[in-house]
């Protein structure tokens, strides 16, 4: 649980291209990875904590989206049912913040699995899903840049196992 | 490599698991449509690139929901739900199952057949399985259409093995389509809806479920008879006859932990529910002996009854018969479709004016799909229920689901500004129930 004194502190973190970003604690610890790093560093206010897996550029966009959610709830632990709830819908906000290009995109979905932000991954994840629904294969590799790897025979093989859906 | 290739597999796992999301959600009420272009859109995505489909397929929690709603099938569209049913079968590999099946508009029953041998033949994994199956209106009834090999034409459909612990909730709107011969314990059924045809089929079905059902929440078991219930009657009326003769003295069932029950009214007397919360009737029967056995059912569960629904609104009659179900200690009343003897009933007001002949304790009042026409009746039904008097006054919330659509809710009075309604701003026929919310009546909408 957070103090007081936690939520006035400010804490450094560097990315891999060597900059330097200083946020609010109550930002920061929007990344579960962030939180623990501090955990195991204590008062240590001058230590900046180092992402050797984000750029600046990425870094700078996760950190708009933690401040916009810094007094969002901690996020309830997983369930079994957690799969039946879940849909596709995203909050206006969020939606406007992921209209990037791809490439962020990905960069987006990559930063927020390693500092284990689950909400900003989940954004992420519904947002590629939504862009995959309801498209035909041709149209997905298409859209990113998927390169049709599969070699003749095992395509026919492929096409062979699903005529079945082929008129549908 | 291209971006979206560099995501590691359990996030392109999830990605996939997103996109196939509607066919993963248990519905509430049956949809009808075509969606099958949905339900294989797993398949799409597994022939994209090796990577994916690598894991499409070596992930079997994808392919262990299976959601099917498909409108006027042919034997053809059929075969091809089938193929992808099987897909999702052994692809999912040994995972309990989700299967949601919605067949509408269908012609013929045998044409379901297959995928329903399919469906039963993992039975031992089921978890959550919902099917309904329905008629087309104007297909033949012809026995030469129904089949050649006699009065079936089709295998039995025998569930024998659906005695894992993962059963969770059985669905089936074609009860009499089935045979039982379970014999293991169902310790994980929580909710059970099966409609089936006549006192004989509905006794068979509850001789069957009940004894092994040892921890179940929600019971349905309502009557209902079409074309399709004519043919699956044929061959298994002979299966309930026996299992009557079987069971010699009039059964009875205890559920210990059931909280909601809609049961047609003939089959009240055999049951006892000591904890039952909510009691729900398709339609109010007006029979005098319907309500006596449901007096006696309440007499003997002595459950804490607090909330009553009513499916079919239009089925209200003001008789002694259906206010006899109206029992003192309820608190909640749902109800869908109201007319006006709804209204006029419950704003009855005691002889004496200082309470309500029904429901005097009302706390919630929960109305679906009101018809615009009585929106001056519901008006008039709220403030005479909040009008009795703060020390008197039992209303506290009225939600409304999928009511006045024409003419809908302002949004004034869902959200009501801290320091109240300016009713002059509201329009006439809005403004009582405005007060009421100015006064603290909690009002919800529900689309």
């Amino acid at each position: 649980m957070s103090t007081t004194e936690d939520k006035t502190r400010k804490v450094k973190l560097v990315t891999s291209d060597n900059e330097e970003f200083e946020v609010d604690w109550e930002v920061a610890t929007r990344s579960v990875l962030i939180k623990h790093m501090l955990e195991d560093i204590g008062e240590s206010e001058e230590q900046a904590i180092p992402l050797p897996n984000v750029t600046a550029n990425v870094l700078k966009k996760v950190l708009e989206w933690c401040e916009h959610h810094r007094k969002d709830p901690e996020p309830a632990p997983e369930s079994s049912d957690d799969n039946r709830k879940r849909t596709l819908e995203i909050g206006d906000w969020d939606a406007k913040f992921i209209q990037v290009d791809q490439e962020m995109l990905f960069e987006i979905i990559l930063a927020a699995n390693y500092l284990d932000i689950k909400a900003l991954l989940d954004v992420g994840c519904k947002t590629v899903a939504n862009m995959i629904k309801g498209k035909q294969p041709e149209e997905i590799r298409k859209m990113f840049n998927i390169v049709n790897d599969f070699t003749p025979e095992e395509e026919a093989q492929i096409k062979k196992e699903n005529e079945w859906a082929e008129d549908r | 490599m291209t971006p979206v290739l560099n995501l590691p597999g359990e996030i392109i796992c999830d990605i996939f698991s997103l996109t196939i999301q509607n066919s993963r959600i248990f519905p509430d009420v049956f949809k009808s449509g075509n969606t099958f272009q949905d339900c294989v859109s797993l398949i799409d995505i597994s022939l994209i690139c090796r990577k994916w489909r690598e894991i499409a397929l070596t992930n079997p929690t994808l392919w262990s929901s299976i959601l099917i709603h498909s409108d006027n099938p042919t034997a053809e569209s059929l075969r091809q739900v089938t193929h992808f049913a099987n897909i999702c079968f052994t692809r999912s590999k040994y995972l309990p199952l989700t299967i949601v099946i919605t067949l509408t508009n269908i012609f013929e029953i045998r044409f379901a057949h297959p995928l329903m041998h399919a469906v039963i033949s993992h039975e031992n994994r089921w978890s959550r399985i919902a099917i309904n199956i329905i008629p087309h209106p104007v297909s033949p009834e012809s026995p030469a259409i129904i089949g050649e090999e006699g009065s079936t034409g089709v295998q039995a459909l025998s569930l024998g093995n659906a005695r894992s612990s993962n059963l969770r909730e059985f669905h089936f709107n074609l009860g009499s389509l089935f045979t039982y011969s379970m014999t293991e314990p169902l310790p994980a059924l929580e909710s059970l809806k099966i409609t089936c045809y006549k006192l004989n089929g509905c006794l068979y079905t509850l001789t069957k479920w009940l004894p092994l059902s040892l921890n179940l929440q929600e019971f349905e078991c309502t009557a209902h008879y079409d074309r399709f219930v004519a043919w699956t009657v044929k061959q298994n009326e002979q299966a309930w006859l026996t299992a009557a003769r079987d069971a010699r003295a009039r059964p009875h069932f205890i559920l210990p932990t059931l909280r909601t029950l809609n049961v047609w009214a003939p089959l009240i007397p055999y049951l006892t529910c000591p904890v039952l919360e909510k009691y729900v009737m398709d339609m109010i029967s007006w029979r005098p002996q319907d309500l006596t056995d449901f007096l006696e059912f309440i007499e003997r569960s002595s459950p804490p009854l607090r909330t009553i629904e009513v499916k079919r609104g239009h089925s209200f009659m003001d008789i002694p018969s259906v206010r006899g179900y109206f029992l003192l200690n309820v608190t909640n009343l749902l109800v869908t479709a109201p007319d006006y003897t709804f209204f006029d009933m419950f704003s009855d007001r005691s002889a004496d004016g200082l309470g309500f002949l029904l429901l005097p304790g009302l706390e919630h009042l929960e109305i679906t799909a009101c018809d615009g026409c009585y929106r001056q009746d519901l008006s008039i039904l709220i403030a005479s229920r909040w009008n009795i008097g703060a020390s008197r006054r039992a209303l506290r919330s009225v939600k409304l689901r999928e009511c006045f659509k024409l003419s809908p809710i302002p949004e004034l009075l869902l959200s009501p500004p801290s320091d109240g309604i300016d009713l002059t701003r509201v329009e006439g026929k809005w403004r009582e129930i405005a007060r009421c919310v100015n006064e603290g009546l909690l009002l919800s909408i529900c689309e």
